[in-house]
């Protein structure tokens, strides 16, 4: 194991190898586990990028030269791919907590403390690095301030109260739900593919290497569930009493609602 | 029909649902590198599947490790067959060898391939007697030389990084950085190279508040005994910019979680009374009740990890997540909050029965008046 680690290239000794693997499958399995599950759970890993992580973390001056030709350009490359112009800021927070910040004790901790070796070392950087994006988003759109209703500055959408065709809204509400109710009795993974592709505008071959799929395999199994999904709405819709070419308009009209549409539509029926 | 019902399920798969807990980074890898177990795995599915954050992390995910790690496979019609192109070349340059006369042959073009052909395309009497052969002994004559340099620049060369294939900017940057690391390295008196003291300087950045001096006069006292020649010092100029910007960027994350006065970073221990105590060890929260002499497990919540703890001195005891939920222990028991972002805790600090005031990784603080029920962010 120890050799397939490659720990001895930085000078990771056994025991130091070791106990990172004892605390990733204590993070693994928090209770008992049993030796076979251990085995297989060890074997699993990635224990070259983990005795990798082990030497940054000590400050092995060959190992941070290693991780700065090879890990650093990808790990800022991704920066780039997903935040554009606020990549470097983004990637050099990350940089700094990969190589560590004193805490309260002064003692100087870093990230790499929290890869356990399940993924790779990339695709966990990558990950975190994606998780820190989201939450810079999600920070900015929460403290974005709202528009002024008084100042009439830039144009409003036309609300949907406004709206002057009668059927428009059930029509929508029908298309909607049905829509909905169809999603949710797909498999899991099947909505999660579904979701990818749909919601996500993520390509087939993405989604193949998310989900460990073949390309050829997502495409076929989209293809069968929008197949099934399409089927079932129509059946449901045609139960509300919808005529073919009300179906037809109740899917229009729901392609450009907007999805505050549902809730509304909901509460009025509660309300009613 | 078929477009309108497409856009409608456009607009239904972009439908976002409460989903429970999220996973946290480290699994969303694991799951993106078949990692998991299969009941992990299965999980993970069911939750992402209904949660438009986690979609928006692996679709994230997705489009970064497929740029990078396997190229987008070419739908186009040429790349698909490009294996064409060599094999009709081979089978081209066959024929025209086969319909050659003998005595163009024996006249001294060789049997070798095509780059040493060059050195016989001087004896040609005619050109018109094989325009073929001449055009492919021309190309050969012009790229021999390029592809000689290529081989001299690779012999002598160390091998590149595989991140050198897509040069960006940020690709540049690190590339003139490594550069300027070695040529430190090779100018600085051995058995120290440059770049373990770029690191030296690099690892007391963070460790020392003066680290932005630290780490530019340690990388300069490098530079210094190297005597570096005129034309390495823009490259090591950038090296030390780039070590300072990032020791700076070290600094500034280190001073905003100082500035959270009271909180503690994951203490191993924290008591609420000098008989009760609690630990956060990994993704479960143990008590002890003698003092710390047992302990006993009262919360587990893998796969998620505890990343903060504290007490009250007589109230509540505060653990937050790797995902931006709080946990508020009262003799009552546990009650569960979440933060307005999704990201590690690294401190919390309590301020009475029900004012806490969490610190996140970003340096984000958010406070809370009423035990939990809502968190404000603190400008």
């Amino acid at each position: 194991m120890y050799a397939r680690s490659a720990a001895a290239r930085w000078q990771v000794p056994a025991e130091r190898l070791r106990m990172a693997i004892e605390r990733s499958l204590d993070h693994r399995f928090p209770g008992a586990v049993t030796e076979s599950e251990a085995a297989v759970y060890v074997e699993s890993l990635h224990l070259d990028d983990l005795a990798l992580a082990c030497a940054c973390i000590d400050g092995h001056d060959g190992a941070w030269e290693h991780f700065i030709r090879d890990l650093r350009p990808q790990l800022y490359h991704a920066a780039r791919t997903i935040a554009g112009d606020d990549s470097r800021e983004l990637a050099d927070s990350l940089y700094g907590e990969l190589f560590g910040l004193p805490g309260a004790d002064g003692v100087r901790r870093s990230l790499l403390a929290h890869y356990h070796g399940r993924s790779r070392l990339i695709t966990w950087l990558r990950s975190v690095l994606v998780q820190r994006h989201i939450d810079r988003l999600r920070v900015t759109r929460r403290l974005e301030p709202l528009e002024d209703e008084e100042s009439g500055g830039s144009p409003r959408a036309p609300t949907v109260t406004a709206d002057p065709d009668p059927e428009r809204d059930t029509l929508v509400g029908h298309a909607q739900r049905a829509l909905d109710a169809a999603i949710d009795a797909l498999e899991a993974k099947d909505r999660l593919r579904l979701r990818l592709y749909y919601g996500q505008d993520m390509t087939l071959a993405a989604i193949g290497r998310v989900l460990g799929e073949h390309e050829a395999t997502v495409s076929r199994k989209l293809d069968k569930a929008r197949r099934t999904l399409r089927t079932e709405v129509e059946r449901a819709l045609a139960a509300q009493g919808l005529a073919p070419a009300a179906v037809a308009r109740a899917f229009e009209l729901a392609a450009d609602a907007p999805d505050l549409q549902l809730d509304r539509l909901l509460t009025r029926a509660e309300d009613g | 029909m078929s477009e309108p019902f497409d856009r409608a399920l456009r607009a239904a798969a972009r439908r976002g649902r409460a989903a429970g807990v999220c996973p946290d980074a480290a699994m969303l890898a694991s799951f993106a590198d078949n990692g998991l177990s299969a009941d992990e795995r299965r999980q993970i599915e069911a939750h992402a599947a209904d949660c438009a954050m986690c979609m928006e992390h692996l679709a994230l995910l997705g489009a970064v490790s497929v740029e990078r790690d396997t190229p987008e496979p070419s739908r186009s019609w040429f790349a698909n067959w490009g294996w064409l192109v060599p094999v009709a070349t081979a089978v081209l340059v066959v024929v025209v060898w086969i319909r050659l006369p003998d005595q163009e042959r024996s006249r001294g073009i060789p049997a070798a391939p095509a780059l040493d052909s060059q050195a016989v395309a001087p004896e040609r009497e005619s050109a018109a007697a094989a325009p073929v052969e001449t055009a492919s002994q021309d190309r050969a004559a012009n790229q021999a030389p390029r592809i000689a340099a290529k081989v001299g620049r690779l012999s002598t060369a160390k091998p590149a990084p595989p991140s050198e294939t897509k040069l960006d900017e940020f690709a540049s940057h690190e590339r003139r950085d490594a550069d300027a690391r070695q040529k430190a390295a090779a100018a600085s008196p051995p058995p120290a190279p440059a770049t373990p003291a770029a690191a030296a300087a690099r690892k007391q950045a963070p460790e020392n508040p003066t680290a932005q001096t630290l780490g530019g006069r340690a990388v300069g006292q490098a530079s210094a005994q190297a005597a570096p020649p005129a034309a390495q010092a823009p490259a090591l100029a950038d090296a030390i910019k780039e070590e300072r910007q990032v020791a700076e960027s070290a600094r500034r994350r280190e001073t905003d979680l100082l500035k959270s006065a009271r909180a503690v970073s994951a203490p191993p221990i924290v008591s609420a009374s000098p008989k009760e105590s609690y630990r956060a060890a990994g993704n479960r929260i143990e008590l002890s009740e003698d003092g710390g002499g047992t302990w006993r497990t009262v919360l587990s919540e893998a796969p998620l990890s505890f990343s903060a703890a504290a007490c009250a001195p007589g109230g509540p005891c505060w653990f937050g997540l790797a995902d931006g939920q709080v946990l508020r222990r009262t003799p009552e028991g546990f009650s569960r909050s979440t933060l307005p972002v999704r990201t590690r805790i690294v401190a919390i600090a309590p301020d009475g029965p029900q004012t806490a005031v969490v610190t996140v990784e970003s340096g984000a603080r958010f406070r809370t008046t009423d035990g939990g029920a809502t968190w404000q962010p603190i400008p």
